[in-house]
């Protein structure tokens, strides 16, 4: 017997616990589950206000540049994509705080977003920020 | 039993299908590491369903510096310990068995249950956290130590110095050849723990 070792019957006899009953585990389960409803929710508020609050100062600022004297003008160069850029940034991060943007597309009026996560790659319908497919790496 | 990154990233997201694969891939697990920590079964159980509450809650700060499975057992670890220090401010302890309530299929297993849960009421706590996530949840000794917050020598000695209790205690009535017991020495038992 080694140092990590526990007698085999000691062993046995305290992980031989008996199976939790199936009907209690559903209710614990399903418990558990009603906080989903109320996590989510409270986060998507959180960032609609975050959003709403980049949108009224986003309009202040072209307000503001719109009504000052005229003079010598930064060039500023076209976006690549004519999705707003915060709502990639957002989706981005909510999807996982890892996740770096590769890429994003317009189809049928639909936003879509490429995003690494490590390895994989996944793409995002940018409205929702809902996951759309997934591409993992692969050493071919 | 272990779920795919796909579905801890959609649990993330708060897909339910996803979070509900997930509370059962780890369900017995948890309920076995909060069952052998508090010890009572109807504390355990509560230890239990507040671990999935707290699994659920904090699935979207889940950072993945560690594997899903260690993350939810450090979260059940902690809803077993909250549990036993709720029962400590308790002013009239209950004390029944992990028995009660279960179905078991032969004398003898009755009879190593009765005792190993005895020998767990005896061992110190900090011992028996770390048995319980190195033997049940199969945790290595740095996994144990992100969650119980100690170096990795501390886990070492104190998993030593557990078994050596668990083996004293138990060990010479286990491990007997002939473990047949009446149901007079099964009563026996239970009047021990009571």
């Amino acid at each position: 017997m080694t140092e990590d070792e526990l007698d085999p019957v000691i062993h046995t006899a305290l992980t031989s616990l008996p199976e939790p009953d199936a009907s209690l585990r559903d209710n614990h389960i399903a418990s558990a589950l009603q906080e989903v409803s109320v996590g989510p929710s409270r986060y998507r508020r959180v960032l609609a206000t975050a959003a709403a609050v980049i949108v009224v100062l986003a309009g202040a600022f072209a307000l503001g540049r719109s009504t000052a004297p005229a003079g010598p003008t930064p060039q500023v160069s076209a976006p690549a994509s004519t999705i707003p850029k915060a709502a990639l940034t957002t989706c981005t991060e909510q999807f996982d705080s890892n996740a770096e943007l590769v890429h994003s597309y317009e189809v049928n009026d639909v936003d879509y977003a490429i995003v690494k996560v490590g390895d994989e790659t996944f793409i995002l319908e940018v409205r929702s920020c809902s996951y759309v497919t997934q591409f993992s790496a692969t050493t071919d | 039993m272990s779920v795919s990154d796909f579905t801890v990233k959609r649990a993330q997201k708060g897909d339910k299908g996803a979070i509900d694969a997930l509370l059962r891939a780890h369900y017995n697990t948890v309920h076995a590491v909060c069952h052998r920590i508090v010890i009572n079964s109807a504390d355990a159980d509560d230890a239990t369903q507040m671990a999935l509450i707290a699994i659920v809650r904090a699935l979207p700060r889940f950072d993945r510096r560690s594997s899903v499975s260690t993350w939810i057992y450090r979260i059940a670890t902690n809803a077993a310990l909250d549990e036993l220090r709720r029962i400590k401010r308790r002013p009239v302890p209950v004390d029944d068995t992990v028995l009660e309530n279960t179905t078991l299929e032969s004398t003898s297993t009755i009879d190593d249950q009765m005792l190993i849960t005895s020998a767990l009421r005896q061992i110190p706590e900090e011992y028996r956290v770390v048995l319980v996530l190195r033997h049940i949840a199969d945790l290595d000794y740095e996994e144990i130590a992100a969650i119980v917050e100690v170096p990795v020598g501390t886990v070492r000695s104190r998993l030593a110095r557990g078994r050596a209790q668990l083996t004293e205690i138990v060990g010479n009535q286990l491990v007997e050849p002939h473990r047949q017991t009446s149901d007079s020495q099964i009563i026996n038992h239970k009047e021990d723990l009571r």
